[in-house]
């Protein structure tokens, strides 16, 4: 197993180019047509043709046997491994990471990370509870997080007040983002997210990320095979690609002790690149229910426990702020169409470090941090610089 | 089929003894001590890695840690009834999740002294009583 030094000394590698379909429902598409777009919208980035692709890395929960085939045989036949990855939520970053090491190591100079997702219509069926679960309804996803919230609530005093006003932040940045969900869908307010429905106290209607579908890809390379002009004027690093998963004493609930898979993949993630949560300027946060960024941006060490909601409410995650944060709408303004979301979400901080975010650009953004976390536990951290 | 000829099935065998009252039964690991519950079938102590966990008895009463009321219903699997409160309790032993019972919802506090009881969650397909063990709340 390499080193953190080791680790430091492979070879840097760079994003070659980034593609995105709008995360809405494509009801009269199957997931490997807007899947396939993405993937011609990330080569025309990327000014390659799909015969540059050495591998291909595929994040997506729901679709069946082979899915990552079924979406690059609507693009091409070249013969080259094709790797399908399911982690959930955190099922593309877990793709990007995997085709980061494996260009980082030299097996290869040029590879995809793919994610799509087409969400079902209603209820989901869970395979990550046993039966006995189901039958006893512990696999209520909000509930889950609900339990959660409760604490915080307890712990630091923290309101509904503070909950709602993620939303109305993420809500505000997606109307700035063409790309997801909620694009100038027009703001919420703290009053229309407390008057929204419970689903499980006290995480409400609005606090719950869309179901939406979604497609996302990005090709990681070495720099001589840069092509595109943007990838190379405005060129993105992979500082450090971190995934861990649960470890007892973790965050599940059945345990005992409080440690954090967030926060041991965010350590690795610091000790790697060898930044600190004071040099990034734009990050990403996992949030399928509003609530868990405030203990997010906690466990990843830009503030103390407890504080969130505080510099929440001062403004100190708004664009323009001192550390904006899901800039492009997170889960909340975006969507959530699980295998897609993570890669959206370094689509968004890539945008933001190669100043292509439009109105809602961070200015002077150099260094930036992904953060996704998904069932199983996972959490993948990834950390982008110019 | 009159009532008394509905049978009780566990939602889980095993996860309870049969001694009145009755106490959950979890796993302990001989070699560092931790507690796990429900208990773990392979036996092996996901801490340390031994192998040979022993069942112990957990204590009855404890105090709840979080809980959340659910409002819609969770999948078709689901056999108790909407609404329902269920949340982590704190044994003097181990973490159990279990379902609140006896309670106005909105009355559930963490911290709140609770103790185990056995009650129906529901009834199966087959008409029978399904068992689940629950939490309701007590005096200090
Ligand atoms: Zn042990």
């Amino acid at each position: 197993m390499k080193s953190i030094k080791e680790l430091q000394e492979l070879r840097k590698i760079y994003i070659g180019g980034i593609g995105i379909v709008r995360f809405q429902r494509y009801d009269d598409q199957e997931y490997y047509d807007f899947g396939s777009q993405a993937i011609l919208n990330c080569l025309d980035d990327a000014e390659m043709e799909w015969k540059d692709i050495q591998s291909a890395f595929c994040g997506n929960v729901y679709a069946g046997t082979g899915k990552g085939h079924q979406v690059i045989s609507e693009v091409g036949l070249t013969g080259i491994p094709i790797i399908n990855i399911e982690q959930a939520c955190s099922s593309s970053s877990a793709a990007f990471r995997l085709g980061y090491q494996m260009v980082a190591t030299e097996l290869y100079d040029i590879v995809i990370a793919v994610g799509f997702e087409k969400m079902g219509r209603g209820l989901l069926a869970s395979t990550a509870f046993k039966p006995w679960e189901l039958a006893l309804g512990f696999n209520v996803q909000p509930a889950n997080y609900a339990q959660g919230v409760i604490r915080y609530m307890t712990d630091y005093g923290a309101t509904e007040e503070d909950f709602a006003r993620v939303v109305v932040l993420e809500r505000k940045n997606a109307n700035l983002n063409p790309y997801a969900r909620w694009y100038q869908s027009g703001e919420v307010t703290i009053e229309e997210v407390l008057n929204s429905r419970v689903i499980a106290a006290p995480v409400r209607l609005l606090h719950a990320a869309a179901m939406v579908d979604g497609a996302v890809a990005i090709i990681l390379c070495s720099q001589d095979k840069l092509k595109s002009r943007i990838s190379k004027e405005k060129k993105i690093e992979v500082a450090a690609a971190v995934h861990t998963t649960g470890f007892y004493g973790g965050e599940s609930i059945k345990f005992k002790s409080t440690t954090n898979l967030t926060r041991e993949a965010a350590k690795q993630a610091w000790e790697i690149s060898g930044y600190g949560p004071e040099d990034m300027d734009v990050i990403e946060a996992y949030e399928a229910m509003a609530p868990a960024f405030l203990s997010d941006v906690e466990d990843l060490g830009f503030c103390k426990p407890g504080e969130a909601p505080h510099l929440l409410k001062e403004g100190y995650f708004n664009i323009g702020g001192k550390l904006p944060a899901n800039t492009g709408g997170g889960l909340v303004g975006c969507g959530h169409p699980l295998g897609a979301t993570g890669g959206r979400q370094i689509i968004e901080i890539i945008n933001q470090l190669r100043e292509t975010a439009g109105s809602r650009q961070v200015q002077g953004a150099r260094i930036g941090l992904c953060h996704s976390s998904g069932a199983g536990p996972n959490a993948v951290v990834t950390i982008l610089k110019r | 089929m009159t009532a008394n000829d509905k049978k009780q099935v566990p939602v889980r065998p095993g996860l309870w003894n049969n001694d009145e009252p009755p106490s959950l039964i979890g796993s302990q690991c001989p070699a560092c001590g931790e507690v796990f519950f429900p208990k773990r079938e392979r036996g092996i102590c996901i801490h340390c890695q031994h192998r040979g966990l022993e069942d112990c008895q957990l204590s009855r009463r404890g105090k709840v840690h979080s809980f959340s009321v659910i409002m819609q219903q969770p999948t078709q699997f689901f056999v108790g009834k909407v609404p329902y409160a269920y949340g982590i309790i704190v044994l003097p032993e181990v973490r159990v999740q279990a379902h609140f019972t006896s309670c106005d919802f909105k009355d559930l506090r963490i911290g709140m002294p609770v103790e185990l009881v056995i009650e129906k969650l529901g009834d199966d397909e087959q008409g029978n009583e399904v068992m689940a063990h629950k939490f309701k709340p007590v005096k200090e």
